[in-house]
């Protein structure tokens, strides 16, 4: 469950990303979050995994309230999210196990059992047979593809990305929506900033549309346009 | 608390990750061979100089000529009186037979005065409880009755003592730049690999590492490079110094002075320079790491 009440977010430089955002996102659910280069999208996406600090209000993340995270509890909320970026910020030094290997040797999960669980996760997004690779031997869709399966590998309630098909071609972006598609089948809450209209006329879920730091309209199964 | 298995996770990481920027590695433990290699000189040469000086300054005593004509029961009573002085440590009494013994010792029996009257005197040798205190001594007894002449070589020794004082200060500030130098030279080295991971740091901590997690494979890399750098520097020194020891040392048997003992000196020498470049290497990693982990 997320809850945002009243956020607003003015960067050091005087920006005014987000301006009084109100939203509430259900467990399971799928979102898209769409608008114009530099609406807010990131901005909103950050203030969930505290990357960035609201300036004022309320962001609620399993009922914990964000805006009051300590930096030394912060961690331990990044282990209940699965973030994914448009630039995949995979280790450039590890390869494509040990990348997501990485995400469960954080939290001290025995060696057997991550062993299993990335072989698992590798399968499912279709890497298997790629696992000793490093992220430079992989093409884009591919790297895209290892950052989710880092991003599930702990099975978190809640799945981020930004922009996560921004850098791919038309093909790859497929494949990448049909692994995110998988994943919130499985129950899993989605939110997706975006501006790709394809993908977001093409695979209808909600979709919040903020234009100037605020949200212009909110509709289940609307289209780019926000209708 | 970390499990066992989070640090055999670390200590692994850290060797592949040495592995992987082998040439930045070998730049930093380059860097600690070479500060290393010169602290290590350096310290040799300083203890040594400081063993030497000290060997002196025992050395130092105030010769006192008793008058040719007081008998030797009253010379041995003016020892005892010149034993009670302040700052006294040892006296030592030489009849003009024993002192005339030491002159052919050194220079052989062909001397013309052996055939003469012996035209020596008898002799206190005196030592005081500190190097420093000799001059104040050497005051004191030439005040005393029937002393004819107290030798101590006056400002000699008073300006040698100045001079190892001098080296010593030197040689520490030496030490003390060398090892800034060390630290600075290690911490820039493991900085530029660093900057070359902030990204990486970025991406830990973005999965749910917390900053200890970060840290300590960092830590841990950075004291490998340190020991992995000690290594060079004490064979060079140990092999070194072994060699000139076994060359200088029957040049100065006969001295006042020898060198340290390399056996315990090098033993300790290496332990000094491997808590050094750990110290230097961990420390190094800490201070290049502590920008990139604040969180906002
Ligand atoms: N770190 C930052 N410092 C200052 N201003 C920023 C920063 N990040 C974003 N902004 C500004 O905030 C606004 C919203 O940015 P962003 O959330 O990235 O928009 P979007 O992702 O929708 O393109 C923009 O005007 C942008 O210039
Ligand atoms: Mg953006």
């Amino acid at each position: 469950m997320i809850e945002m009440k009243q956020v607003f977010k003015k960067y050091p430089g005087g920006s005014k990303a987000l301006q009084g955002l109100n939203v509430s996102i259900a467990q399971g659910e799928f979102v898209y979050v769409v608008g114009p280069s530099g609406a807010g999208k990131s901005t909103f996406i950050k203030m969930l995994y505290a990357e960035e600090r609201a300036s004022a209000g309320k962001v609620l993340v399993n009922q914990v309230d964000v805006t009051k995270l300590s930096a030394r509890k912060v961690p331990f909320l990044r282990r209940q999210l699965g973030v994914v970026f448009q630039d995949y910020k995979l280790l450039p030094k590890k390869s494509v196990y040990e990348n997501v290997a990485y995400a469960l040797e954080v939290i001290e999960k025995d060696q057997k059992f991550i062993k299993q669980r990335v072989t698992e996760v590798l399968k499912l997004v279709g890497l298997a047979t790629k696992a000793k690779r490093f992220p430079h031997e992989l093409s884009g869709g591919e790297q895209q593809r290892v950052a989710i399966a880092r991003a599930i590998v702990n099975q978190p309630k809640i799945v981020i990305a930004d922009e996560p098909t921004g850098n791919l071609d038309p093909t790859t972006t497929w494949e990448v929506m049909k692994v995110l598609e998988a994943i919130n089948a499985q129950g899993t809450t989605v939110i997706m900033a975006t501006h790709n209209r394809e993908v977001v006329d093409g695979m209808r879920h909600r979709v919040v549309r903020i234009e100037k730091g605020r949200i212009v309209s909110d509709r289940a199964g609307g289209d780019y346009d926000g209708y | 608390m970390m499990a066992i298995k989070t640090w055999i996770r670390h200590l692994r990481d850290s060797f592949i990750s040495i592995w992987r920027n082998r040439w930045m590695s070998l730049a930093s433990v380059g860097a600690v061979t070479v500060t290393l290699l010169l602290v290590g000189v350096f310290v040799a040469l300083i203890l040594n100089v400081n063993k030497i000086a000290s060997d002196f300054e025992k050395d130092v005593e105030v010769k006192v000529l008793i008058d040719t004509t007081m008998k030797e029961t009253k010379a041995l009573a003016l020892a005892q009186k010149v034993k009670k002085l302040p700052d006294v440590a040892e006296v030592r009494y030489s009849s003009k037979e024993d002192e005339l013994q030491k002159v052919i010792d050194d220079f052989g029996e062909d001397l013309s005065l052996v055939d003469q009257e012996n035209p020596l005197h008898n002799v206190l040798y005196v030592k005081a409880t500190e190097p420093q205190k000799t001059a104040d001594v050497a005051r004191q007894i030439d005040a005393l009755k029937g002393t004819s002449e107290v030798l101590y070589g006056k400002g000699k020794i008073d300006k040698f003592f100045q001079m190892v004082d001098t080296t010593r200060t030197i040689g520490l500030v030496f030490i003390v730049a060398l090892v800034l130098m060390a630290v600075f030279l290690i911490s820039n080295t493991i900085k530029l690999t660093i900057a070359a991971r902030q990204h990486e740091i970025e991406i830990m901590k973005l999965v749910g590492a917390t900053n200890n997690y970060v840290r300590v494979p960092f830590m841990l890399e950075g004291m490998w490079l340190g020991l992995f750098g000690a290594v060079l520097p004490i064979i060079a020194v140990a092999a070194g110094y072994m060699s000139l020891y076994e060359r200088l040392s029957p040049i100065v048997q006969n001295e006042v002075f020898s060198f340290l003992e390399p056996t315990n000196f090098l033993l300790r020498l290496s332990v000094i320079l491997l808590a050094m470049g750990v110290v230097i290497g961990i420390f190094g990693s800490a201070m290049s790491i502590r920008k990139y982990l604040a969180v906002k």
